[in-house]
């Protein structure tokens, strides 16, 4: 990739904090453990960036890795918590959405990890599909149908026709 | 259908993280210069950057374009110098620099959000006591 740096750390934290959050949070649902994921991928990149502009992708992926890290780190010390989350994934809007917020969270919780990961990275994290299998190491043919699985999945679960 | 599906979905806005987050980062991110006060700064720097130091703080005002000043009390910048002026505030360093030809003072302006840069020719940089705003 050729173009160089122009974005500030914390315009590039600005844009993509809220998205790696929500991404991190699908292994970790706490929000505290979250943070400590985010923050250490976002300096990991950023401190390691040289001269080039990093893709987006690749802050998802080093997000996912110290999500993963993060999580066996918890299940090896024994400090697995069961208690659900407090924190919504999601801002409470001031106009309902169509679809709540709560729902879609259990919705998205009931998925496979890699449909999960690729909704989240599709939808609010705006990847296209090559950035999605460059975040998550699949083919791009596997991002996009565990995406369409996916979205199938929840449409089902909102008791959605398929189209 | 499925894009009206993903649109109700997108309306969904991702919850911001905590402002603690930003502020660890900015600590890993922007480790803050030391206060130290400037007599010990320069001290520590020795003769050379010393001078290259006061030319700074004479020839360049913070607030302002820089004038072109005429004399030469202390002696000459090294050449190839480059070295940081570190002010008290806490706000980001000017950073001093001389080629064989030309001396350059950068700083960032907080104001216009970007970095500022003067260009002196070398004959107009002044070694002088130190006067700062």
């Amino acid at each position: 990739m050729d173009e160089t740096i122009t974005e500030t750390w914390d315009a590039c934290y600005d844009r993509l904090a809220a998205k790696l959050m929500l991404y991190a949070r699908q292994w970790l649902p706490h929000r505290e453990d979250a943070q400590d994921v985010v923050h250490e991928a976002f300096v990991r990149v950023w401190k390691g960036r040289g001269t080039e502009r990093v893709s987006d992708a690749y802050f998802f992926a080093a997000t996912r890795h110290a999500a993963i890290d993060h999580q066996r780190r918890n299940v090896r010390r024994g400090r697995r918590e069961e208690r659900v989350s407090q924190d919504s994934f999601f801002e409470n809007p001031e106009l309902p959405p169509a679809l709540a917020a709560q729902d879609v969270e259990a919705a998205l919780a009931r998925l496979p990890m890699e449909q999960r990961e690729a909704v989240v990275l599709r939808i609010w994290g705006g990847l296209a599909f090559p950035e999605i299998a460059e975040a998550t190491g699949a083919p791009v043919d596997t991002a996009a149908s565990r995406f369409r699985y996916g979205i199938a999945a929840l449409r089902k679960f909102f008791d959605l026709t398929p189209s | 259908m499925n894009e009206d599906f993903e649109h109700q979905l997108r309306s969904l806005q991702p919850a911001d993280p905590a402002a603690s987050l930003k502020n660890r980062l900015r600590a890993h991110l922007e480790p803050k210069a030391r206060k130290v006060s400037l007599p010990v700064f320069l001290l520590r720097l020795g003769i050379p950057a010393a001078c290259a130091l006061v030319v700074a703080g004479l020839a360049v005002s913070r607030r302002g374009p820089a004038t072109a000043p005429t004399t030469c009390t202390y002696g000459r910048i090294p050449a190839e110098a480059s070295t940081s002026l570190y002010f008290q505030d806490g706000e980001p360093p000017l950073q001093v620099i001389r080629t064989s030809s030309q001396a350059y003072v950068a700083w960032h302006d907080p104001k216009a959000g970007q970095e500022v840069l003067r260009t002196f020719p070398c004959e107009q940089i002044v070694i002088a006591p130190l006067s700062i705003q």
